[in-house]
């Protein structure tokens, strides 16, 4: 039986009128015909440039915003309909720690407000709230005014209050975004234990490529308002336009014998190209570009080995999610 | 139904709690509030002496210059809380960037719109008692009680008339795009008729026609009217002193009962409706509030 997924789009739309004087303005398509389906417990990223529609989009899923057109369902809920229950059941956590964080009261007094305004029973509310703070390391720290932590922690108190209510879906929109880098991983750290440990459903807004190849099961790849791509990294790096290659150095291969193992590299399977650069022994090297490269690598080196050629060392140069997403960015889709 | 009335309710409570947490942590803050209030009631006492051997005509206002301006510090007091802060304190929100927040739980639309009100009124509202007790105690202020309930009764109703304003101005913020510190609605109602037609220090007959006839559209004037005439000694219930009841066949504080209920009933839920309307076409704009 198919699972039916918490989030469920088709062709989700939001357009916002651009004033460019007093009397003329222009239409931004900022979420564009959106097609995407989440599934429950996974870490959804959405990467994208600023501007490119993430937040609008996230914003969208939480019934914050009204879509312009397409239709959706969040928990169940229509995304136009139950707007008010889709809020009642999602939580979220905006790019600045200092969104709903107040200064004048401590830490716990923060969350103390924010689990009655949430609606967390009474009888749960301190033993949820010590829970929290010894799960995101804050309990030493209870009683400090928020502006005498550190921004990491901030963004931990900021992440606690959103996990008072035990909610299916979390959203984050950059939670990393102003962190340096120690409060930044360990934020991460903390995003997948959230994950692990409650079962939260996590989409997350980020334009830093290795958190989401870190943290994601899955990249949704955001330009101009749509969706380009959508998928595992490993499957997004299978679908680009570009084959993965190896680098095998080896010793001085005389020309005759060059032809004859390209010839057959070339006739393996999956093998797109193979070439051969350097005269000199210390720089003679093959380059082989394959799809999928794991399957061939192996034969690859047998075939070399056959002819009797010395293999110095292999290098396997998979792209990364920066190289998948600036080339599907740049051609406008790799699927 | 109760149990949304029981969370709407506990979270004013924690509204109010937090507020009155935040207020209560300077105390130079509550000093100067109370120096405030006891400044204020004496600029009120001296000015009275300038009208205690004068032959200026309060009537049908009694006979207590410090008591009928005391009661006009209250009106003006409830209203600052109420038509004036409400703008600002959605400003707040919109800038601090929590109304997202705040729309992501249970709550009704107005709920914390309410709740972030409870610093002005934690701060205005025992204005009110101090204004009355210090015009009491030190500057000679007196007051009829016999018509307590009535009295009450009028400032239940400035309270919701002014309520009622104070969200039409606020939804301005969302459904008319003002997003600086000021909007037309409280600039025109506080800043210029209330404080020029209201007849907080004087009795609105002093001024020409057509203010008294401008003073006549606020619930203010009413408010003023009726509690002057049950509160302040020696205050007639039968001369009709403001453009509406001359012109209506009731006595004077019938009318004023009349008229502010009417602009109760009018005002407050068209406040409601232009506030959730605001936030509606917020969602829509995607002006809901602001982040970084």
């Amino acid at each position: 039986m198919a699972v039916e997924p918490v989030i469920a789009l088709q062709q989700l739309v939001k357009t916002f009128q651009i004033r460019d004087s007093l009397f003329r303005s222009h239409p931004l398509n900022a979420v564009d015909n959106v097609d995407l389906d989440v599934h429950t417990g996974e870490v959804l990223g959405l990467l994208g440039r600023n501007g490119a529609g993430k937040t609008t989009l996230i914003k969208m899923m939480a019934g914050l915003l009204r879509p312009d057109g397409g239709t959706g369902r969040v928990l169940g809920y229509d995304v136009y309909r139950d707007h008010k229950k889709i809020r009642a059941s999602v939580s979220l956590v905006a790019p600045t720690a200092d969104v709903g964080t107040d200064n004048n009261l401590t830490v716990r007094q923060n969350l103390e407000f924010w689990a009655v305004v949430y609606d967390l029973d009474r009888q749960l509310r301190d033993q949820r709230i010590d829970e929290l703070l010894t799960f995101l390391n804050l309990k030493s720290y209870e009683d400090h005014w928020p502006i005498s932590i550190s921004a990491g922690m901030r963004q931990r108190l900021a992440i606690a209050r959103s996990l008072l209510v035990h909610n299916p879906i979390l959203f984050l929109d950059e939670p990393t975004v102003k962190l340096d880098a120690a409060g930044a991983h360990a934020v991460r750290e903390f995003i997948r234990k959230i994950n692990r440990e409650f079962g939260i459903t996590i989409i997350l807004t980020t334009h830093f490529i290795f958190e989401a190849e870190r943290l994601c099961d899955r990249v949704a790849i955001m330009d101009e308002g749509k969706i380009m791509s959508c998928d595992s990294v490993a499957n997004l790096r299978r679908h680009l336009q570009r084959y993965d290659s190896s680098v095998i150095q080896c010793g001085e291969v005389p020309e005759s014998l060059r032809r004859e193992a390209i010839r057959h590299l070339g006739a393996l399977p999956q093998v797109a190209s193979c070439s051969f650069q350097g005269e000199r022994a210390e720089a003679a090297q093959f380059e082989i570009s394959a799809d999928p490269l794991e399957s061939v690598l192996f034969d690859a080196l047998k075939t070399l080995r056959a002819h009797d050629i010395d293999i110095h060392a292999v290098d396997t140069n998979q792209p990364s999610l920066e190289d998948i997403f600036l080339d599907t960015v740049n051609s406008k889709g790799a699927s | 139904m109760m149990q949304q009335l029981r969370r709407e309710w506990a979270s004013l409570m924690v509204f109010s709690k937090r507020e009155y947490i935040i207020w209560s942590s300077y105390r130079v803050n509550a000093w100067m509030w109370f120096l405030d209030v006891l400044f204020n009631t004496t600029i009120v006492f001296m000015l009275s002496l300038l009208t205690r051997d004068s032959t200026l005509d309060f009537a049908p206002y009694g006979n207590n210059y410090v008591t009928f301006v005391v009661l006009g510090f209250c009106v003006h007091y409830i209203s600052w809380t109420n038509l004036g802060d409400p703008f600002r304190r959605v400003a707040r929100i919109y800038w601090g960037g929590t109304m997202d927040l705040y729309l992501l739980s249970p709550l009704s639309y107005l709920t914390p719109f309410m709740g972030i009100m409870f610093r002005s009124v934690i701060d205005d509202y025992p204005r009110v008692i101090l204004s009355l007790l210090f015009g009491g105690i030190f500057f000679g202020a007196a007051y009829s009680v016999n018509q307590l309930p009535l009295g009450l009764l009028f400032l239940a109703l400035i309270l919701l008339s002014t309520l009622g304003i104070g969200m039409i101005s606020a939804s301005s913020f969302y459904l008319l795009n003002f997003k600086q510190n000021t909007e037309p609605v409280r600039f025109l109602l506080q800043d210029v008729i209330v404080a020029l037609a209201a007849g907080i220090y004087y009795p609105i007959t002093v001024l020409p026609e057509s203010l008294q006839i401008l003073g006549g559209f606020i619930p203010h004037t009413y408010a003023l009217d009726a509690l002057r005439r049950l509160i302040v000694p020696g205050g007639d219930f039968t001369t009709k002193a403001l453009p509406l009841q001359h012109w209506l066949p009731f006595a004077p504080i019938t009318t004023d009962i009349v008229a502010l209920t009417a602009m109760t009933l009018v005002v407050l839920p068209l406040g409601v409706w232009m506030y959730v309307s605001g936030i509606e076409k917020a969602r829509r704009k995607g002006t809901l509030t602001r982040w970084q």
